[in-house]
């Protein structure tokens, strides 16, 4: 039997050697930057018939009620182009939540489109009291509702800010649409990346994968866009679906509301 | 290689359930194409309070880049019943092991009275054989998605299966609560449900007589701690007016925390008793 060949290259005991010494420093690292990449959710703004809210939960003390301590999530909102247009932070007491509601909380013109980026802080800047967590992500749901919340959707984050860009995934949607009760379909999707990205999405035929709607954009960094396809010419179809050869990033897969004949919507991660 | 996917049903919402199988190549799957070309064969089990009332170990088979439905044309089972039901499938392909692979399916769910639907895209999770030595870990919910008001409510699905055939109760209770943005606890259910079972909470009964219910509804979050089962958690949150509703899957810990799991679970499992 040949023994097992061990790789003495001078990068890897580089990087073996600064990832154990990470590891030992961290427990030095204060919680407020013991944290992932920021998240970022999608925003849309056009009242009466679409509004957006999101939910903020103190989780480190729901996992830790010994050590729990308000939390604050620092926000940036963003338009379509990426520009920012508000930032603003909230607290959330132990065991607590925030129905955060954008038109109260920044106080500005809200843009009809773009996204919201959220991260988590403690309070205090050398706070060590729940480091058995390990590293935390700011995670935060999203509600799109329209006025009275008489038709309403709640989607779960999907993706993370990207510091670098990645390679454009291949991808094929699992979910199929009955066109049949539909008024729309309307997909909406961020770029969460620090470049442009050139990205296209297309709607299928499932029996046959015929191209039935195609949307090609370069979007900006930290860009939104929304594509609406009438459905009228599509309601004999069977079931469609989504694919594309370019994602923004991975698992930034686009937001695909549908618009019933009888006003009411329904919204879903794809 | 073997998983399964399971499927609450939520008749106390007005739904109709409709689940999507699928046999689909996952981004960075380890699974051959050549297995995944074979197809996929689904054995079907629906559950109503942890008795067995349909099974069918050749439902159906999927073939690559198909889809398989499940509802109530398709299997009776998953109709109108008097207490809400838990569908099973177990996905296999036949590469003679029982070790998981990825797969996504979806979930549907329409409202009987107008047809308006929504869907959700859902993981499913490996089958694990009951061992009694090893019972699974209680689980920690954590989900800040719950609007109450006069005319909204959010129903809370928790269903679990262990794969067992005998009617049994959890060896450990689920304990339920609500709390307002404040943090504080508003209702508290403590829940022993059997084995093999959906049990669908809602909110605004859990509430009702403690906080007033507005036309403009507040928001919640509900956590759950306990039981002794594998669960799929899945919330809808319902104008009930309307009928209109929103459907998600929670997050469980380790989406929110990669740090010690162990210390986490003994100690969220203590709250609120061990801090307030």
């Amino acid at each position: 039997m040949s023994q097992p060949t061990i790789d003495y290259s001078g990068t890897k005991v580089m990087k073996g050697l600064l990832r154990a010494g990470l590891r030992r420093m961290n427990k030095f690292v204060p919680r407020s930057f013991d944290v992932s990449p920021p998240i970022v959710q999608l925003f849309v703004h056009e009242p009466p018939r679409l509004r957006t809210h999101y939910t903020f939960v103190n989780f480190t003390s729901l996992y830790s009620p010994g050590t729990s301590e308000p939390v604050r999530y620092v926000l940036t909102l963003r338009d379509d182009r990426g520009h920012t247009v508000g930032k603003a932070k909230i607290e959330v007491p132990p065991f607590g939540s925030v129905d955060c509601d954008p038109e109260r909380v920044f106080g500005c013109k809200l843009p009809a489109l773009g996204s919201l980026c959220a991260q988590i802080r403690s309070r205090r800047l050398f706070s060590y009291s729940d480091k058995h967590l390990g590293k935390v992500t700011a995670h935060f749901y999203a509600l799109y509702r329209d006025e009275g919340m008489r038709a309403l959707s709640v989607i779960h984050p999907q993706t993370a800010i990207w510091n670098h860009t990645p390679r454009p995934e291949r991808w094929s949607s699992n979910m199929l649409i009955p066109p049949a009760t539909l008024e729309s379909i309307r997909f909406l999707q961020v770029n969460p990346t620090q470049r442009p990205v050139q990205t296209e999405i297309v709607l299928r035929a499932r029996h046959t994968g015929e191209i039935v709607e195609r949307s090609v954009a370069a979007m900006a960094p930290m860009g939104a866009r929304s594509v609406t396809w009438q459905t009228d010419q599509l309601s004999s179809r069977d079931m469609l679906y989504l694919t594309s050869d370019s994602l923004t990033a991975p698992n930034a897969k686009p937001l695909v509301f549908l618009f019933f004949r009888n006003g009411a919507f329904s919204a879903a991660h794809s | 290689m073997l998983g399964q996917f399971v499927i609450p049903t939520c008749h106390a919402a007005g739904l109709n359930a409709t689940a999507f199988l699928r046999n689909t190549v996952r981004i960075g799957e380890q699974v051959p194409l050549a297995l995944r070309e074979k197809g996929m064969d689904v054995e079907l089990r629906v559950y109503e309070r942890g008795k067995l009332v349909f099974r069918d170990e050749h439902f159906g088979h999927v073939p690559l880049g198909g889809a398989l439905q499940l509802s109530e044309e398709t299997c009776p089972a998953l109709g109108p019943s008097d207490n809400e039901r838990v569908i099973v499938a177990r996905c296999a392909l036949s590469d003679g092991t029982e070790a998981p692979f990825a797969q996504e399916h979806q979930l549907m769910y329409h409202v009987r009275a107008t047809g308006v639907f929504d869907s959700l895209l859902y993981d499913q999770f490996p089958v694990v054989a009951p061992n009694p030595q090893k019972p699974p870990s209680p689980i920690v919910l954590i989900a800040p998605k719950i609007w109450v008001g006069r005319e909204h409510t959010a129903f809370v699905t928790f269903s679990n299966t262990t794969g067992g055939l005998d009617v049994r109760a959890q060896s450990v209770p689920l304990e339920i609560s609500v709390l307002n943005s404040a943090g504080t606890v508003v209702a508290t259910q403590s829940v022993t449900e059997n084995e093999n079972s959906t049990l669908v909470v809602d909110a605004r009964k859990l509430v009702e007589g403690r906080v007033p219910l507005r036309a403009d509804p507040e928001f919640f979050t509900m956590i759950a701690r306990g039981g002794a089962s594998f669960y799929a958690i899945v919330t809808f949150v319902q104008n009930t007016a309307t009928g209109n509703f929103a459907i998600e899957h929670s997050l469980s810990p380790h989406y929110y925390i990669n740090g010690d799991m162990g210390r986490m679970r003994r100690e969220a499992l203590k709250f609120p008793s061990a801090s307030r």
